[in-house]
């Protein structure tokens, strides 16, 4: 697999703003729109795609390398998660089985689905944590957090577990990190909103 | 619907204010053309989030001009509209139309103004089939589980996410449609939580559902909604936006506290 950073045609220390501005210009030349239908061009998007999984994932996870070969080393399942289940199932109900491919190919609300289909006899703490892995990347964080603690529960001594969980509560610290640089808002209610009262005053009148 | 996503125009700089409404009013024409007066009715700020998002994400093409409305009948202002536009104007009708439905339930009213829009929605059922079943579906479920007095409000609030998650996806194959479901999800979540927070007074007064009990405090809301909001943003700062990322993250990590704070003050 090539260095992510040179298929974007970066130096390995950009920017994530100047590796999106990077990814949005490559993307952009490899459209099918501009390229037809081109295979060599297909191709050569996916490489962009998977060059720019790499990147960010690199950077918001930091205690887990996605890990693969060849082609589509950064797997889909590695992109948001950092996180690729095995592939040596064991003896899985079938159900967990599907969920974890759903969840290596980031479909998250199908592998939540598969999941609810395992009886409560049945949830390890395997289940917990693939369940709080499927909530938290389709935006479920608060149930995500819940069975995350379940499987840390069930398991005290896994570590992926509790590395899963510290991802999760690092999520709001990064998000309050950002908030920092804003003026806390609503010293007076922002006159944009102005015109959407004036257009519902306006159109009640006419209905 | 909610009108609760919006810039917080003092931590905007003097050009991304003016973008920013050249986009609202890109949705605002866009919903004239396609749906005429009742068109424009539906329009709210939630939607020009998605639209510039959209745009951004996909760089669309972007058609300007300069127009008079009926809000500013005598003085031309810009407008700006992509083809993510016309998705977010028709998701926005969608919207509209079943939070109509929602008042007839809840109160009795707006049924003659929902009428006017059955013929529109059930052509945009037959365009976004995923998205049309996901807002009436969710929607339904939303309405049982208020007649049930259901008293768990994060769950009540993921039912609102799952709908705007879907709404949030054009289409299920594109590269980015988990994150963009996710961003939907947590964002839907945050309306959904604050709505509620904001009525919650008024809506205990009058004996009607509210998820939040009265005994929920500013402290527990806020740790709520800064979990919804920083479901959404993790999934944002993932996407390869550049052109209007700093409009869409003050709308992120500023705008849509403003009716919070204002509530703060209020109390």
């Amino acid at each position: 697999m090539n260095d992510p950073y040179v298929v974007l045609g970066l130096s390995p220390n950009a920017t994530e703003d100047e590796v999106k501005k990077a990814y949005k210009k490559l993307a952009k030349q490899y459209h099918p729109d501009v390229t037809g239908n081109d295979p060599a061009a297909a191709k050569k998007m996916q490489e962009v795609n998977a060059a720019y999984d790499a990147i960010i994932n690199k950077k918001t996870d930091y205690y887990q390398q996605s890990s693969g070969s060849g082609y589509g080393g950064y797997g889909y399942g590695g992109y948001s998660s950092g996180y690729r289940e095995e592939s040596d199932f064991g003896d899985y109900p079938n159900e967990m089985k599907a969920a974890i491919n759903y969840i290596n190919a980031r479909r998250y609300m199908e592998a939540l689905n598969a999941l609810s289909m395992v009886p409560f006899d049945k949830r390890t703490g395997r289940w917990y944590y693939l369940s709080a892995v499927a909530k938290s990347y389709s935006g479920d964080t608060e149930g995500a957090r819940e069975d995350i603690n379940t499987a840390i529960f069930k398991e005290p001594g896994n570590f992926s577990y509790q590395a899963f969980r510290e991802r999760l509560n690092n999520t709001r610290s990064t998000y309050q990190y950002y908030q920092r640089t804003y003026t806390p808002a609503g010293n007076t209610f922002t006159s944009c909103c102005l015109p959407t009262i004036l257009l519902n005053l306006f159109c009640n009148c006419c209905f | 619907m909610f009108g609760f996503v919006v810039l917080s125009k003092e931590n905007a700089s003097e050009e991304e204010r003016s973008i920013y409404k050249s986009h609202y009013c890109g949705l605002c024409h866009v919903l004239g053309e396609r749906y005429g007066k009742k068109g424009m009715m539906a329009l709210s700020y939630d939607m020009v989030f998605l639209e510039m998002l959209l745009s951004d994400l996909y760089d669309e093409e972007k058609t300007t001009g300069t127009e008079t409305c009926h809000i500013h009948p005598f003085k031309g202002h810009a407008y700006t509209y992509t083809k993510a536009s016309e998705y977010a104007a028709d998701m926005q009708m969608l919207l509209y139309y079943y939070s109509l439905l929602d008042n007839v339930h809840d109160e009795g009213r707006d049924k003659k103004k929902a009428e006017n829009y059955k013929e529109n929605v059930k052509a945009l059922m037959l365009k976004y089939p995923r998205q049309a079943e996901a807002i009436k579906k969710g929607l339904e479920e939303i309405e049982r589980k208020e007649d049930e007095n259901e008293r768990d409000a994060s769950l009540m609030s993921l039912l609102f996410g799952r709908i705007l998650g879907e709404i949030f996806v054009i289409s299920d194959d594109d590269f980015f449609s988990s994150e963009l479901r996710t961003l939907g999800c947590g964002l839907g979540r945050f309306i959904y939580l604050i709505d509620a927070w904001t009525d919650k007074k008024k809506d205990h007064k009058k004996g009607l559902y509210n998820p939040l009990d009265a005994k929920i405090d500013e402290k527990q809301i806020k740790a709520m909604l800064l979990d919804a909001a920083s479901a959404a943003s993790d999934a944002f700062e993932r996407l390869p936006l550049d052109e209007y990322i700093s409009i869409l993250r003050n709308i992120l990590y500023s705008g849509i506290w403003i009716r919070f704070k204002a509530e703060e003050k209020n109390e």
